[in-house]
């Protein structure tokens, strides 16, 4: 209690330091007026009773200095005065102020972006209830649907499995599917993606407004609904709340907007980056059954279930099921935690660029204690002064490192913006393939991270200039020059080994760009067997209600017309783009019939236009 | 040698000790009577000068052991008057008690003898 008291106190009498010096020196006065009564009283002569009295008293400062530290924070009181002088001296010298501040807000503004950029990946859990129980299946392929499962196996392992409490599935190709909206304002195409039941309830995902699916809509036939995600709502329906319960013109048919989905959940930035997801509707798993694999897997663990458990289940489940129903596609099951299924890929990259504006940082540390440094020969004598005064050297180290943190904030305070600008730029960049780009904030957290780089920068670049002025000899820098060799010598050795570090760490940063830019050089040099140079595509898009006889006529004719214009050298149609996806299903020589699973595995097809 | 910050906290804590006794003893009193006081009563061995008497006072006024009140002298003298408060009696006390076991116990430890039987 007394001890929070005396702080209390301490506190204040920083604050009414003047204040608490004057009550002193009148105390004193009255010490002094007292004690040569006392002294004229015994009967000495009143100048040798005033003599007496201040001999008895002692030193003024002395005793002032004494009672200032009993009373304050001696290191708090420095450390008040040191940033007046701090902030006076950076105020003298605009020029190297500026340019410091400017190359730190670089420094500082590309950490804290890049920090709040990998945040959502690395450091946080998926956006989802108990995120550490999700687990992301793959089949044993790469691409997509050797990626994917059927809708058998999916029911089977929703049935079997014991360390699930529950399975949820969405329908992978979802992205190919071309879908139209209407009725707000000039058709436009969406992207739609189909989800097995319960995958919010799965996810712990609680829709911003209105409801999930009903088990019912996810019927064949069941009247279309959709629920909306949060970027489209705010983008093209106002974020108006009563759209909800609406109808929407989808694929020509009205859908119900049954809710707005919440902004902390974005389909596409979770499960398909780099993509755009408008709207989510229910799959109607009756009438995939007869699909190859398209659905991808998510499941959650039971409580106190280990992934090696749960895999170890799937690996006996898998051939059992498989041996049940052995229509079914051969499958294996790779079992990943969602979290990593999700951050996996960019992972190693984004660790990568969190060491490189690392490193910039480290670059700018090593700009700025040179400017510092450079500037540390003119204040040398300033510091002899003040050691040759009786300074510690502690306070002068002190002094040094508080002005190299007043400088790193001021970048620092100017390097939010410098973050917010960046985070904003990329966020803006849809096609990035980065995930949960939807969550990138500069928040609290993010700041909280910068004002601790700033204050590390600040005693980092602190350090050498700090080394070179504390260890002055005040004899030698007073009496000029000529003794200022070894020093100067010292200074130099400082100075190159500084710049040698920089070319260091520079070098480090233009080999990894080279490389960087050398595998994407490769890249573009793959031959792909066509050249994509100077074509385009254009996606069309019939509707439901034309026969194929009729969509036949307006693709050709379409292509006809485009073939038509004056800018067109060629055109041609196509349900599946090169390197796209592998496009076999339903595919056979015309009049041919096959049973299930003697359909050839891959065509090469050409489709040649009817020449104008 | 000892070290001087360490004779300094010894000395810091005995002063502060001696300005609640002698405020016990005499009453309210102003830091030249104090400091006086304990000269007498010391033989001049503890103040080295009367000055310092004031950083002992600042420290037990932030502790609210003790209260100061501008007022006048016995013979008219503006004086800023110190009087114990309740918690500084306590605080007496327990600092007394306190002193006197510590004293006692490094008295005993001095006497022993060498040899290291008694």
């Amino acid at each position: 209690m007394s001890a929070l008291r005396r702080l209390w106190h301490r506190l204040r009498a920083l604050a009414s330091h003047q204040a608490l010096d004057r009550e002193f020196d009148a105390e004193r006065d009255s010490h002094l007026q007292l004690a040569a009564d006392d002294y004229v009283r015994r009967g000495v002569d009143p100048d040798e009773a005033r003599r007496r009295a201040r001999l008895a008293f002692g030193g003024r400062d002395a005793a002032l200095e004494h009672q200032r530290d009993a009373r304050s924070v001696p290191r708090l009181d420095n450390l008040a005065r040191d940033f007046g002088y701090a902030w006076r001296g950076l105020r003298r010298e605009r020029g190297l102020t500026v340019i410091a501040v400017l190359i730190l807000a670089i420094g500082i503004g590309a950490n804290t972006a890049v920090f709040s950029l990998i945040r959502p990946v690395l450091l946080k859990p998926l956006p989802f209830d108990d995120a550490g129980s999700l687990v992301w299946v793959a089949n044993t392929g790469t691409s997509l649907s050797g990626a994917t499962f059927q809708v058998a196996t999916y029911e089977a392992l929703s049935r079997q499995s014991r360390s699930f409490s529950e399975w949820t599935a969405y329908f992978a190709f979802f992205g190919y599917g071309v879908n139209s909206l209407t009725g707000l304002g000039d058709p436009e195409r969406v992207s739609i993606v189909d989800v097995a039941p319960r995958f919010f309830e799965v996810l712990g995902v609680r829709p911003a407004s209105g409801r999930l699916f009903l088990p019912e809509e996810y019927q064949p036939n069941a009247p279309a609904v959709v629920l909306v995600s949060h970027d489209f709502w705010t983008r093209r329906l106002g974020a108006n709340p009563a759209v909800v319960g609406t109808s929407l013109g989808l694929n020509d048919r009205p859908a119900l907007i049954a809710g707005v989905l919440p902004a902390t959940f974005s389909f596409s930035s979770i499960f398909t980056p780099g993509t755009r997801v408008d709207f989510v509707k229910p799959a109607t798993l009756e009438t995939m059954k007869p699909w190859g694999n398209t659905l991808s897997l998510i499941g959650r663990m039971q409580p106190g279930t280990t992934i090696e458990s749960a895999r170890a289940e799937l690996e006996t489940l898998g051939p059992a099921i498989r041996a049940a129903q052995p229509e079914l596609f051969r499958f294996g099951t790779r079992l990943t935690p969602l979290q990593e299924h999700v951050s996996g890929s960019m992972r190693r990259p984004l660790l990568v660029l969190w060491g490189a504006v690392g490193l910039v940082l480290l670059i700018v540390c090593a700009n700025v204690s040179n400017l510092l440094l450079a500037r540390s020969t003119a204040r040398a004598k300033e510091f002899a002064v003040r050691l040759a005064l009786g300074a510690g050297r502690g306070r002068i180290f002190q002094q040094l490192a508080l002005e190299g943190v007043v400088l790193a904030s001021l970048g620092g305070a100017l390097g939010i913006p410098l973050a917010y600008l960046l985070t904003t730029v990329v966020k803006r960049n849809v096609t990035l393939a980065i995930p949960l780009l939807s969550q990138v904030h500069v928040d609290g957290y993010a700041l909280l991270v910068t004002a601790g780089v700033a204050i590390g920068t600040g005693l980092i670049f602190s350090i050498l200039p700090g080394l070179r002025l504390a260890r002055t000899d005040p004899q030698s820098a007073l009496t000029d020059q000529s003794r200022g060799t070894t020093a100067g010598r010292r200074h130099a050795w400082m100075r190159s080994s500084l710049v040698v570090a920089e070319v260091v760490i520079a070098c480090v940063l233009l080999v990894g760009t080279g490389l960087l830019i050398r595998s994407f050089v490769n890249l573009l040099d793959v031959d792909l067997g066509f050249r994509p140079a100077g074509s385009t595509v254009l996606t069309l898009k019939a509707s439901r209600d034309r026969s194929t006889e009729q969509t036949v006529a307006l693709f050709t004719e379409a292509s006809r017309r485009v073939r038509g214009l004056s800018i067109v050298q060629a055109a041609g149609l196509t349900d599946a783009l090169p390197l796209d996806r592998n496009r076999s299903w339903g595919i056979g020589v015309p009049g041919q019939t096959y049973a299930p699973g003697t359909r050839p595995g891959g065509f090469t097809y050409t489709s040649s236009a009817p020449a104008t | 040698m000892p070290q001087e910050a360490s004779r300094l906290d010894l000395l810091q804590g005995t002063l502060d000790l001696l300005v609640l006794q002698t405020l016990h003893a005499i009453g309210p009193q102003h830091g030249y009577g104090i400091a006086r006081r304990i000269e007498q009563v010391s033989g001049n061995a503890l103040l080295i000068n009367q000055g310092t008497i004031y950083a002992s006072l600042v420290r037990l006024q932030q502790h609210g052991w003790i209260a100061g009140a501008w007022g006048q002298s016995d013979n008219n003298r503006r004086a800023k008057f110190y009087s114990l408060t309740r918690s500084g009696r306590r605080q007496l006390q327990a600092e007394t008690s306190y002193w006197r076991s510590l004293t006692d116990v490094v008295e005993r430890v001095l006497r022993t003898a060498p040899g290291g039987a008694k």
